[in-house]
């Protein structure tokens, strides 16, 4: 189910509604209540991976509690447990492109080999569930927490459908504690649960769907455009894909605290970075915090000099490529970001205070490297940063004028919004409670007004196709 | 909670009132357009739909490819961009005047599309609470849709409202000079696109989804057209507009013996301007305004056998 689906209008208000009126505010019942309705929110989409989700929890819970209880075998049961998510997510995600590269490889040297590929479907959601099962039995066996032993618990935590398709990648000690907890009404959490989802739909379905609708047939045909329409594209694509995201993400958080759940934040207005390293602070925290956690740290991260540091990154920043999906694109997308962020290091390069002149550069290097991200292949890719540094500029390419009008709204309207939030240094988690009941009627009728009038029909969430 | 409560329903309050005034705006701006072509064409097409001895409707290939002028008798060009069977549906589903000739384009990628929802129609959903038999369309082939409208009154008005405020103040691109059609003129730079388009890829050919079979929201409108025309005594042709992809023969050949099942007259076109020359394409599906005149003369043409074959099997 999405977000952005009318189905969703229906089913969100009926389990919250259930969900706070279920006697005594019973934990027991309304976690089974979150449960069943999680599963229903994902077998809307396809009932048949509800296994995989069901496989994935029962695997981990039996080994998040073996893992604390044999001392001796405690490594052996992690492994299990990673070897389990790990496989789940080598043969639904990346068999075909494994098989594919392997041709390709053996081709280079002349041999033909026949391509036996599988048709698979790529389960939604199945990167964030199974690094959230994965970080579990991590924490374990790190003894940073213990596991629970309420199955119904874990398995909401594994499933809750806010963040079940596309994050935030929620830590066991952050949710188990909450979903084990009494959770109490608050009015805060009300109003700003309400504004983060509002300004979530904003930035999904007016701005972000907006410039897809925009700049997709760029992307899809770049041979038929000129340089300018190119530069127009790769600019406006880095707001697509933050404001898609970011928005994906509000509504999620959102949708949580009106349940009574505390989320991470997600993003934090990564285009005001002054550096790559800042960039990825503020990028998709949860899941570069899990790297850093996961696969930075135990690589060795900064502790075992600085050659290895920059080789750690590197790997972290390649590993956390491929995690966006089965294509060398994503690999090397994420490869420069690790080199970037080597070099970032090695210059010290990383202003301590924003400065706009960094904030710029970073901007213009960030929407380059998305060209990687967004092209759909590597030809294509190069035919694109060809034409960007070609002297083929002419007249904007300009469609549908509707369109184009009301995406550049939109975008300036979403802009200014978060130039608000950054120079008054607010998070938008918080802004609904900071302030007053008339302003938050009046915005929040203003957000819902012009999500209605200028929404676009047009797209599914991008993050659901990793 | 007891706050939350007062909160809710005073943003309930507020969002309702606003939502009714800024339709309204709207609405009565909306009423006064005759230019632009999402909005004016429609209302200018309300306004002489009844004095058109022909009308044509259809997608961008209908709007971009036929010229009312080359037709011996009043016509206008109702196609619009972006749409397909839904929204012709729901408009010949106003006409009312006997004896005319509806001409409806119909494209093979959405009639044998496994996806295709007619929410094209939607586009329409505007005009809902001002005709009958619009709000009837609605009313059966979308109620949740109209329900929705009903909530916001704003909400139908998605996508347009810049251009009801352009079309209000600017008054920009008639309508009324070209009777809807809009000839697509391309510069230098298009024309050596389309021949990079050329010279790069192989026949384009239309993508097939096993089994192939009819769409069946598209045959539902192909049954509600054939009905609005009966009930007028219109006579109705279909037609398919040239197009440079190859359409596999199944498709021609299962929507001829559907629509010759049903009784009903087929122009299948694809084929019926020859070439690649640059000078009468656009891209692959759209012709130029050279190659429209030639096609419109053609479309013309193979009007008047129907209209001779009709008169002398009434006679």
């Amino acid at each position: 189910m999405l977000f952005n689906s009318p189905e969703f209008l229906l089913f969100y208000p009926t389990v919250f509604i259930v969900y706070w009126l279920i006697p005594n505010k019973s934990i027991k019942l309304q976690n089974i209540l979150l449960l069943v309705s999680s599963y229903f929110f994902y077998a809307w989409w396809d009932w048949r991976f509800l296994s995989l989700i069901a496989f994935s929890t029962i695997v981990d819970y039996i080994l998040g509690l073996a893992i604390a209880d044999s001392e001796g075998k405690k490594r052996f049961y992690l492994f299990l447990s990673i070897c389990t998510n790990l496989g789940l997510l080598t043969v639904f995600k990346y068999f075909n492109f494994f098989i594919d590269s392997w041709i390709r490889a053996w081709a280079v040297f002349g041999y033909e080999i026949s391509q036996s590929t599988l048709s698979i479907i790529l389960p939604v959601g199945i990167s964030f569930y199974t690094f959230q099962t994965m970080s579990y039995s991590i924490d374990i066996y790190r003894k940073e927490i213990k596991p629970t032993k309420d199955f119904i618990a874990f398995a909401t935590f594994v499933s809750m459908f806010p963040q079940l398709v596309a994050g935030p990648i929620e830590r066991a000690s952050n949710l188990i504690p909450q979903i084990i907890n009494k959770r109490i009404w608050s009015h805060k959490k009300f109003k700003e649960g309400l504004l983060q989802i509002a300004v979530g739909f904003f930035r999904k379905v007016v701005v972000a769907d907006n410039i897809g609708a925009l700049i997709d047939d760029v992307y899809n045909m770049p041979e038929l455009f000129d340089s300018s329409n190119i530069l127009m594209a790769v600019v406006l694509y880095s707001f697509q894909i933050y404001y898609d995201f970011s928005g994906y993400s509000d509504i999620a958080i959102g949708t949580a605290k009106l349940l009574g759940f505390e989320f991470k934040q997600n993003f934090n207005l990564p285009y005001f970075s002054s550096s790559i390293t800042e960039f990825w602070r503020r990028w998709h925290i949860s899941l570069s915090t899990w790297l850093r956690d996961y696969l930075y740290i135990p690589l060795g991260g900064n502790r075992k000099g600085t050659v290895k540091q920059y080789r750690n990154l590197f790997v972290t920043m390649f590993l956390g490529g491929l995690w966006h999906g089965s294509s060398w694109n994503f690999v090397i997308w994420g490869s420069i970001h690790g080199l970037l962020l080597a070099f970032e290091k090695k210059t010290n390069w990383i202003p301590k205070t924003y400065k706009f002149l960094n904030n710029m550069c970073v901007f213009c290097i960030v929407s380059l490297i998305w060209i990687f991200f967004r092209a759909i292949n590597f030809n294509d890719t190069l035919l694109i940063f060809k034409k960007l540094f070609s002297s083929n500029y002419g007249q904007l390419y300009i469609g549908d004028s509707n369109i184009l009008v009301t995406t550049f709204y939109g975008l300036g309207f979403a802009l200014s919004f978060d130039v608000y939030l950054f120079a008054k240094r607010i998070d938008l988690e918080n802004l609904g409670s900071k302030i007053g009941t008339p302003s938050f009627i009046v915005f929040m009728t203003f957000i819902l007004m012009n999500i209605l009038m200028f929404y676009s029909s047009a797209a599914n969430f991008i993050y659901f196709q990793f | 909670m007891r706050n939350s409560v007062i909160l809710a329903v005073l943003l309930i309050v507020c969002f309702y009132a606003t939502d009714r005034i800024v339709a309204m705006i709207l609405s009565s701006a909306e009423e006064k357009i005759f230019t632009g072509h999402r909005v004016g064409k429609v209302n200018y097409f309300f306004n002489v739909k009844d004095s058109m001895d022909i009308l044509i409707f259809g997608s961008s290939r209908a709007v971009h490819h036929v010229d009312p002028k080359t037709f011996d008798r009043p016509t206008f060009n109702m196609g619009m961009g972006a749409t397909h069977l839904g929204y012709a549906a729901a408009l010949i589903a106003t006409l009312g005047k006997k004896k005319q000739i509806v001409m409806v384009q119909i494209d093979y990628k959405t009639m044998f599309s496994p996806t295709y929802s007619g929410k094209d129609a939607i586009e329409l959903l505007y005009k809902a609470s001002k005709n009958n038999a619009i709000n009837h369309f609605f009313d059966v082939n979308f109620p949740e849709e109209k329900r929705l409208s009903k909530l916001s009154r704003s909400y139908v008005y998605n996508g347009r409202v810049f251009g009801v405020i352009k079309n209000y103040m600017l008054h920009a691109e008639e309508v009324r000079i070209n009777n809807g059609y809009e000839p697509l003129i391309p510069d230098e730079r298009q024309k050596q696109i389309f021949k990079g388009m050329l010279a790069q890829t192989e026949t384009k050919t239309l993508e097939i989804f096993e089994p192939i079979k009819i769409n069946e929201r598209y045959k539902q409108f192909i049954y509600d057209i054939k009905e609005v025309a009966a009930k007028n005594n219109n006579l109705l042709v279909f037609f398919t507009s040239p197009s440079l992809v190859k359409i596999d023969n199944r498709l021609i050949e299962m929507t001829t013996n559907f629509l010759e099942k049903e009784g009903l007259e087929y122009l299948n076109h694809t084929e019926i301007v020859n070439g690649e020359d640059p000078e009468l394409w656009k891209d692959h599906t759209h012709l130029s305004k050279k190659g429209a005149t030639i096609y419109s003369k053609k479309l013309a043409s193979s009007l008047n056998v129907i209209i001779d074959k009709t008169n002398k099997e009434v006679n």
